[in-house]
């Protein structure tokens, strides 16, 4: 083992190499900052310019689109609440605030640096755990991913704050957007109301670039002004105040990314929930905050960026382990491996190990180089924040709708977008949580399809989901998740009056 | 059982969602119980957390219980935090019809004629900018859309009806 990461620390060290993941980082960075892009269509994009290269050298340049879109997609996040990718959506929450209250460097400076951590963690994750990893995905049978995507609605619901019956109630229409289109166990289409566009379901990259960037655009124009109300407050000095805050509160950072590598390892789930499921346990995990979360907590931009980075490495488990791929971008990653005559599974952990550990090295490596990328232009990308909405509202509407389109070039994409701009905005309006709404959109076919699969294996009986134990752990853990909110109130009851009782 | 006139949109918004879940649950019935079993399990949870949601909007004993129960605010305390940005329904047009026009554009005559279209106008009768200043940014984001999708990713953005229609 210690022989192929020597040879995947050498097959970096070429000018070459490095060029490449340089490349690779800086298409991630971009991606991931352009609301809509993402690392998937990075990842996707550029198949087709490995085809002369080594298999180690494509790998090198696909690590380092991996690990850097996250941390681009966490500055539009933060500076526009417009998550570049999914996962970022989390950030805009805090991140958000801290930049409307001009504090958008130190924001940045956090969460590029716990992205950066979360990033090498979860690689470290990644080769820790490659031996015993296969028996643990194995465990996870349709049940429990029945009950995993239950927690993580709940979990994000509660995470709403004081919005829960709205998160819940998102959280089920989400669910119904989910189920729009063909149906794999009866291949049946449901839904369409026969309409050609939804025959093959709700784009998601569509919807979401919709539901968040410009929906968001749509509410700055009703606002007017520009995006950070306090523009004169910014300082760049935040920027080490940010990465010294990741130290400070390092045990969110590392629940952060513990979340993402172990959501990461399940396939399927993937790094959006991982942030949400992170960030609302981090809000469960600080009662008191010194700044309520939502109103620019610094730990509630760490607990998610920690954690969608982290997923990075997580997600790589069962890709390269059992071919399984654990998000969306490393099924794409997986298509350039079988490009490239790799077979992942025993043969190429075993015959292998090089090509492993040159990803392992690419990852960690491209993680800290965005990480320092973002940290040094942070300087120049704050002054985003001073720009008026009249300059940023038709720009990234085009360029939205652009994105919108340009993933499956259909016209049809566009229409998606704009439907779900309008819903996206009367959410905001109506102050229902978006988050859920979105995770439900991702969950839909997951749950349903692992609800029927458990149904098969028990024959109908509804008790699988409570008579095995990971389920019933997971099952708890969402009652847990879902009585916490009454819970907590009780005891600030219970100590307000004890403290009046006192007086 | 009244609503309070400043939670009235807020009705109006659940009773359209609250639709919408009687319309699925409706269309649910066509298909076989595989097909609708889950989805239906779904549906019907959704028609009582909306009701309740309604009811917290009304000022009666169950409608707080309900608000305390779920926010841990009164519903007063909620109409306290809401937006206060004001949103009047002709804003709101106003800003539907620029949108609807652009998608519209785009499907008439694509995305490069559209494109700076948009950006120009936005500019210089909703920001109040100059001609010159509007079209340096039309011109920029134009440039901008064509070298990023259409030289360095070639995607061949879309041209339009128009053009479809005149080969």
């Amino acid at each position: 083992m210690f022989e192929a990461l020597i040879e995947g620390i050498i097959n970096l060290g070429t000018p070459h190499s490095l060029m490449l993941l340089a490349a690779g980082s800086a298409v991630g960075l971009l991606f991931g900052a352009i609301p809509g892009l993402g690392g998937t269509t990075a990842v996707a994009l550029l198949i087709p310019l490995t085809f002369g290269m080594e298999p180690w050298q494509a790998i090198i340049l696909m690590g380092g689109v991996m690990a850097a879109t996250s941390t681009g997609g966490s500055v539009s996040a933060i500076l526009l609440n417009t998550p570049g990718i999914a996962p970022n959506a989390a950030t805009t929450f805090d991140g958000y605030p801290l930049a409307q209250q001009g504090k958008a460097g130190m924001a940045i400076g956090a969460g590029a640096t716990a992205s950066a951590l979360g990033g090498v963690i979860g690689v470290i994750s990644l080769v820790a755990v490659i031996p015993i990893m296969k028996a643990i995905v194995l465990l996870f049978t349709p049940p429990e991913f029945f009950m995993l995507a239950i927690f993580g609605l709940c979990a994000i619901a509660v995470s709403s704050g004081d919005r829960l019956l709205q998160g819940l109630i998102t959280a089920i229409i989400g669910l119904m957007v989910g189920f729009v289109g063909y149906y794999d166990v009866t291949s049946t289409v449901r839904y369409d109301f026969g309409i050609p566009l939804l025959e093959d379901g709700i784009k998601l990259v569509p919807a979401l670039i919709g539901l968040f960037a410009i929906s968001e655009m749509i509410n700055l124009a009703m606002k007017g002004g520009s995006i950070s109300q306090e523009t004169a407050d910014v300082k760049i000095s935040r920027i080490s105040d940010g990465v010294k805050s990741v130290f400070k509160n390092w045990s969110t950072m590392l629940v952060g990314s513990g979340y993402g590598t172990f959501i990461g390892a399940v396939p399927g789930v993937g790094g959006t929930v991982a942030a949400f499921l992170s960030y609302s346990t981090q809000v469960q995990r600080d009662p008191a905050p010194d700044v309520e979360y939502g109103e620019g907590n610094i730990k509630g931009v760490i607990a998610p960026e920690s954690a969608n980075n982290a997923k990075d490495g997580g997600s790589l488990i069962p890709t390269l382990a059992f071919g399984i791929p654990g998000s969306a971008e490393t099924a794409v990653f997986l298509g350039v491996l079988v490009l490239h005559g790799i077979e992942p599974g025993q043969k190429l952990l075993e015959d292998h190990q090089d090509l492993v550990f040159t990803l392992v090295v690419a990852l960690t490596v491209s993680a800290v180089f965005a990480t320092l990328v973002v940290l040094i232009l942070a300087k120049y990308m704050v002054l985003l924040t001073k720009i008026s909405v009249h300059m940023l509202i038709p720009t990234v509407t085009v360029v939205a709708l652009v994105g919108a389109f340009a993933l499956n070039t259909e016209i049809g994409d566009v229409v998606i977008a704009f439907i779900f701009a309008f819903i996206g905005y009367f959410m905001i309006r109506f102050n229902y949580p978006r988050v859920t709404f979105t995770i439900a959109i991702v969950l839909g076919s997951i749950t349903e399809l692992s609800f029927h699969q458990s149904m098969l294996i028990s024959d109908d009986q509804l008790s699988i989901f409570y008579t095995r134990g990971i389920s019933v752990f997971l099952f708890a853990l969402t009652i847990l998740s879902l009585a916490f909110p009454t819970f907590r109130r009780k005891m600030k009851e219970r100590k307000l009056a004890k403290e009046e009782a006192g007086k | 059982m009244r609503i309070p006139e400043q939670r009235q949109p807020t009705a109006w918004y659940i009773l359209i969602i609250l639709a919408f879940v009687v319309l699925f649950i409706v269309t649910s019935y066509k298909y076989n119980l595989t097909d609708r079993m889950f989805p239906l399990m779904v549906g019907y949870f959704a028609v009582p957390l909306l009701l309740m949601d309604l009811l917290s909007l009304t000022d009666t004993k169950i409608g707080g219980q309900i608000s305390l129960f779920f926010s841990g605010k009164s519903q007063k305390q909620v109409d306290e935090d809401a937006d206060p940005t004001p949103r009047t329904l002709g804003q709101e047009l106003i800003i539907f019809v620029w949108m609807g026009a652009l998608v519209l554009g785009i499907y008439l005559i694509g995305f490069l004629p559209c494109t700076p279209v948009f950006v120009y106008c936005w500019m210089k009768y909703r920001g109040g900018y100059s001609v010159r200043q509007s079209a340096y940014l039309a011109i920029g984001t134009i440039v901008f859309v064509y070298v990023l999708f259409e030289l360095i990713l070639q995607y061949e953005l879309y041209p339009g009806i128009f053009l479809y229609w005149y080969g």
